[in-house]
This record gives structure tokens, sequence and C-alpha cells, in this order.
């Protein structure tokens, strides 16, 4: 009956209802994200210890329930929470599945690594994938795939392939991510995921080839790094790698990156100054992110809010870490994103 | 001084003489050596400190991108950036044969590693990593040469400590030594001269009395 | 009697009335039961997180609703105006289709705005969970849309009252 209902105003008015409650939560606990002035108090903090209470005070659960010294076990615990809360509130699991399919990747690289290249996993597992860590972990060591979902078995496949063929620990971080951005694009319902993939898909390879760049890395490399492209076409990245950094601005003009090259650039004191990608590149996700503003029915609220929720974590984490070990306030702030509240 | 107990015998002078002589060379030799194993030593202290200073830096720097991209990642992210295996191929990474400087032996590193320190996915990990780990990198071959450094330091030090005491013990306990050995031979031996002339002019007398 | 049995496209000025009021009532209630469902859906999750806010949230949530209404009484008014639930009245097809016609302002007009007035309060809902203090800038922005089915709904009843009475 209800669904129903749905279907009928849906398509009357061409929006996907059904993540309305998500929507009106999460406007409400979108108040509730550290704003830039917060996270600006937080980094005049005088020791990680008032850091941890100025979190306790802004409402952040688990800056009351451990100490500092737990921070990072309290970050991975926030995480499980907010995908918890996620779950809780979306009428179907697709989204919020797609987006916690990013963990299962990163779990498969790390076990591919820990069994070929005989390491510790135990610290590098996150805990919130879509699929059991010991699933993983089961499948990789006896190599039986059929076990894991379709496309981590054949990313985990590939990646075997690759390093028996070049033996090189890398091999197994460029394929998964290659195969995971690859299904993320593949399996994007909504435009707006659709346009995220893109998104990431171009920061990322934008980013692998300033990097590579920076390195001074020649096509071959470049070529192995990139992940399916978003709209800049890997020929034109592996072009840019022939030209000066200068140039780099003019010749991607008509994307809307050129402001972010510039800007990596401009701060350059070395052959390319790395500092700020990270940086920009989440500020330009989160632009994105906050056009979501308007929407009502579907998935978009949600998605971003998680995800601003995870940079919000990832702020945090630069605020402990700066204060562990006594980064002075401003260049802490040069180091935080703009904030999604 | 010490009892002196050697044969009042010119044989003896003779002995004890050549050792003198030969315990002069050897103090004047080691004197030398002494002084060049020194003179290595301050050598090598002036080029490890501007080499620890370089290293330092380096890894001071290295150390900071390090940290800045711990802030920038996960930390589960991180570690998985950071699983290489170590080193699972054959043989080491350095090789170390001995040289020799003054008689003593010094290893010699060298580096044979030239693997990428960047054995990880670019797509999902931070650019700071990139510049901790060519710091790290860019330091590990100054960083050898200094333990190499140090530890010829180590070596000429103890070196130089063995023969500062051989060259006391020469100059302050056999020399001396012998040189006394020697002054009471010739004064034995003097004083067996003269009581045998004493004795022999007795026995003059005597026999001139008599006959 | 000869009137009373003639019919237009077939159906007689008795039904013609009826149906002017089931569609007066009908489509307003359906667009209101839907707008209300919509925002207050919205409504609950804010309310999950803050359930402080619910006095201003009622408003907003039930502000399209009163496009229902206003069909409720302009079918009233049909069964008053023309004694449709007097036993033994006669209507012409005539007088029973311009009933019909007067009908379809509220009732188209009430299904569109309550829809469109759903998603202005559910936006409005949303704001207010991250000002509560603008609840009253929601509601004007709300009773704009409402404008229209009020003026859907007079339109409606002075065009009932044009129509001669039996």
């Amino acid at each position: 009956m209800n669904e129903m209902v749905e279907l009928e105003y849906a398509e009357g008015l061409t929006e996907d209802s059904g993540y309305a409650f998500a929507t009106g939560s999460i406007r409400v606990l979108e108040t509730r994200l550290l704003t830039g002035a917060q996270l600006a108090r937080l980094a005049e903090a005088a020791d990680p210890a008032e850091a941890w209470r100025l979190l306790a005070e802004a409402g952040l659960a688990m800056a009351a329930e451990t100490g500092w010294q737990e921070y990072e076990a309290a970050l991975a615990q926030e995480l499980e929470r907010l995908y918890q809360y996620a779950r809780s509130v979306s009428p179907k699991p697709e989204v919020v599945a797609w987006l916690k399919k990013r963990y299962d990747f990163h779990n498969l690289k790390v076990f591919l690594k820990a069994h070929f290249l005989e390491e510790d996993p135990r610290e590098a597992v996150f805990g919130v994938g879509e699929v059991p860590a010991e699933l993983i972990a089961q499948a990789v060591k006896t190599a039986v795939w059929s076990a894991l979902p379709e496309e981590l078995a054949r990313a985990g496949e590939a990646a075997v392939a690759e390093y028996e063929r070049t033996k090189a620990a890398q091999a197994f971080d460029f394929v998964v991510d290659r195969e995971m951005f690859a299904h993320l694009r593949e399996t994007a319902r909504q435009p707006f995921l659709r346009g995220l993939v893109e998104l990431w898909c171009d920061l990322a390879n934008l980013k692998s080839a300033l990097r590579a760049k920076g390195l001074g890395k020649d096509r071959a490399f470049l070529a192995r790094a990139l992940v399916p492209p978003g709209s800049i076409p890997h020929d034109r990245l592996l072009e840019l790698l022939e030209f000066p950094l200068e140039e780099w601005p003019e010749s991607l003009k008509y994307t809307p990156y050129a402001r972010l090259i510039a800007a990596v650039r401009a701060e350059a004191g070395r052959p390319v100054d790395l500092g700020q990608l990270d940086r920009l590149s989440d500020n330009f996700v989160l632009a994105r992110l906050r056009a979501t503003r308007f929407s009502l029915y579907g998935p978009e609220p949600l998605v971003a809010y998680i995800l601003a929720k995870e940079m919000e974590l990832k702020a945090v984490r630069i605020i402990m870490v700066g204060k562990i070990n006594g980064l002075p306030p401003e260049e802490l702030k040069e180091r935080l994103r703009t904030s999604y509240a | 001084m010490a009892e002196v107990r050697v044969n009042v015998t010119r044989m003896e002078l003779l002995r004890q003489k050549k050792r003198l002589a030969m315990a002069q060379r050897g103090h004047r030799l080691l004197k030398q050596k002494r002084d060049e194993l020194m003179h290595r030593f301050m050598e090598l202290v002036e080029e490890s400190r501007g080499l620890r200073e370089r290293v330092e830096e380096a890894l001071a720097s290295g150390f900071r991108s390090f940290l800045l991209a711990r802030a920038e990642m996960a930390k589960e992210g991180l570690y998985e950036a950071l699983m290489t295996g170590g080193d699972s191929r054959e043989g080491s990474l350095l090789a170390v044969r001995m040289d020799s400087v003054m008689n003593v032996q010094v290893p010699r590193f060298a580096l044979q590693d030239s693997r990428e320190p960047y054995a990880y996915g670019f797509a999902t990990t931070s650019a700071e990593l990139d510049r901790a780990l060519a710091a790290f990198a860019g330091a590990l071959p100054e960083l050898i040469k200094l333990a190499e450094i140090e530890k010829a330091m180590e070596l000429l030090a103890e070196e130089i400590e063995t023969t500062r005491r051989r060259v006391n013990a020469l100059e302050q306990i056999l020399i001396p030594q012998l040189e006394q050995n020697i002054r009471f031979i010739y004064m034995a031996l003097d004083e067996m001269e003269r009581s045998s002339r004493a004795q022999l002019l007795r026995i003059k007398d005597i026999i001139r009395g008599v006959a | 009697m000869t009137e009373s049995l003639a019919t237009w496209w077939g159906l007689p000025g008795l039904a013609w009335a009826f149906l002017g009021s089931a569609v007066a009532y009908g489509l307003t209630g359906i667009g209101s039961a839907l707008a209300i469902a919509g925002v207050a859906r919205v409504s609950n999750g804010v309310l999950s997180e803050d359930p402080g806010k619910f006095g201003q949230l009622i408003v907003l949530t039930a502000l399209p609703g009163t496009q229902g209404f206003y069909g409720f009484v302009t079918a009233f008014l049909i069964l008053g105006f023309f004694k449709l639930l007097t036993p033994g009245t006669v209507l012409e097809p005539r007088v029973g289709f311009q009933i019909f016609l007067a009908s379809l302002p509220i009732a188209v007009v009430g299904l569109v705005s309550a829809l469109y007035q759903g998603k202005v309060c559910a936006a409005g809902v949303s704001m207010v969970a991250k000002q509560p203090g603008e609840a009253g800038k929601a509601i004007t922005l709300g009773v704009l849309v409402e404008t229209y089915a009020v003026l859907g709904f007079i339109a409606s009843i002075l065009l009932l009252v044009a129509i001669p009475k039996p």
C-alpha cells in the first residue's frame, strides 16, 4: 500500500521518494557537524586533551566516551556508527551498500598484500565493509573467489594475475583501485551518484598524473596508475605528462579542474607541491555535495551527509595528529578542509 | 726503581742495547702511527659532522611529511599503503666489504636497492606520502654513509687508544727500564773491571814483594 | 418528467452533480493525503533527531491538508445548494453539468497545488531543521501556494452560487 503511494508520487513528480525520512533527520544532523569556526577553535587548542574536550562539547559522542589517547579507535567507532545510522534510515540498502563497497575493496587490497607479501593485516582492515573481512581473507588465502561478490572476485583475480606478472606490490593497489572505480561507476544508479563517481575518477586521475609528474614517471607508469576515466579521457592525461606543469592549467582550461591545478602549482616551492592537493580536491567534492541542499526525497542528502561526515572525521584526525605532534595552529588550519556545515 | 735482574755480562749489555734501539725505533714508529690515526680521525669527525646535519635535516623533513600524511589518511589506509612486504627478495639490501685504514679493518657499505619507495596506489593515498617517502629514500644513502663513517671512527678511536697505550708503555716503562739496565750493566762492568784491576795491581805488588 | 430522464453524454443531471461533488473532494483529498505523507516523512526524520521541533513542524506538515478541506466543503455545498440528498430531487442535465464544471477549479487546482505545496513544506521542514528561528518564513512561503488553492475554492463557490437553484 505504502509502496503504491510512493510509486504514484514518484511517477507524478519525477522524484524518487523514500528518502524523505532520511532527509529530515539528516537536516538536523547536519547542524551538528563541526562548523568552520569550531574547527578553527580546535586548531587553536593548547594540547590534545583540550582539543578532545572541545570535541566532546561540540557534541561528538566518541569524544565524550573515550580518552584522547584512543582517538583512532574512537574515529573507527564513529565511522561504524555513521553507517549503522545510514542503514537504519535508508528505505533500500543499495545506496549505503554502494558507499560501503569502497571499504570492501580496501580490505581486499589489505588481504591480498597480507597473503602475498606476508604482512600483518590487522591494523589495516576497516570494520565497516559490506562483506565480512574474514570472508575476504579466506577467499584470498584459498584462491576460491566464488565465495565473494562478483566484483571483488574479479578484482582479486586480476590483481593476483598482475602481481604474478610484475612481482610489484603496487600491482595490487593499481588493479584493485581501477576495479573499484569501474564497479562504482557501473553501479551508480542516480545521476547524482554518477556525477560523484565521475568527479572521484577525475580527481584521482589528476592526482595520479600530478604525482607521476612530480616523481618524474613515464607514460607507461601513469597508464597503469590511472583509474577509469571520468570526464577527462586517459589520452589527455597521458599527453599532459609531456608538458611542463605551467602549461597544465591552460590545457585543462575547459574542464572544471583548471583552478585546482593552478592552485596546486601556485604554491609550488618544489617541482610540484602536493601538500595542498588532497585538501583542494576534498574541497572540490564538498562543493559538489553542498549542491544537494535542495533535494528532498532522493538519496542525495544521505550520500552527501555520509561523505561530509567522513571528511569531518578526517578533520578531527588532522587536528588530533597535529596536536599530539605539536604542529602550530596556522599549519593545521592550512590543512583543514572547508566545513560542510 | 724496580729490582733489576740482569746478567752482568757484555753479551747481556749488547742484548739490552739492541733491545733499547728496537724500542726506540718502535716508539718513533708508533708515535707516527698515532699521529696519522689522529689525523684520519679528525678528518672523519669533520666529515661526519656535516653529514649528520644533512641526514638529520632530511629525516626531520621526512618525518614532518609523514606526520601530515598520517593526518590526511585513515590509519587503515596508511597501513595498507605501507604494506610492501619488507624485503622479500634474495640476498640483502646492503653489501658490506672490509677496507683497511692504517691496518684497521673498517666496513664499507654499498646500498644495493634500486627499488621504488612508492609501492602503493595513487588513487586512494595522500600525495603527502610521496614527499615523506622521497625524503626518507633520499636520506637513506647518506644515512648509510654516516653509519659507515661512525663505525670507522669507533674502530679508529679504539686503535688510537691501544697505540697510545703502547707508546706510553714504551716511553714510560720499557725504554727507561732498558736504559737503567744498560746503565746498571755498565756500572757493574766498570765495578768488576775496577775490582779485577785492583786485584791485578795487588797481585803484582805481592809478586814484586816476593821477588 | 421528460426532462429528468434526459441525459448528457449518457448521464442524467443528478449523476453529473454527484460526479462534481465526488471530483471536488476526491481529487483534493488525494492531493492533500499524498502531500501530507511526503511532508510528514521528512518531519518524522527531523523529529527522530530533534523531538523538540514538533510545535513548529506540525503547521508545515498540516498546511497541504487544507486543499482536502476546501474540496470537502465544496462537495458539501453542492449537496446542500441543490438538495441532492432530498428524496425526489430532479435536476436537468444542463444544471448538473454546470455543477460539475463549477467543481473543477477547486478539484484540479486543489490537487496540483497540494502536491506542490507538499514539496515547499517539505523543503520548509528541512529549513526549520537547520534554522529553527525561521519557521515563520517557511510557513509564509508554503502559504503562498495556498493562495491559489483558496482562489480555486472561491472560484468554485462563485460558480456554484451563479448556477440558478431549483
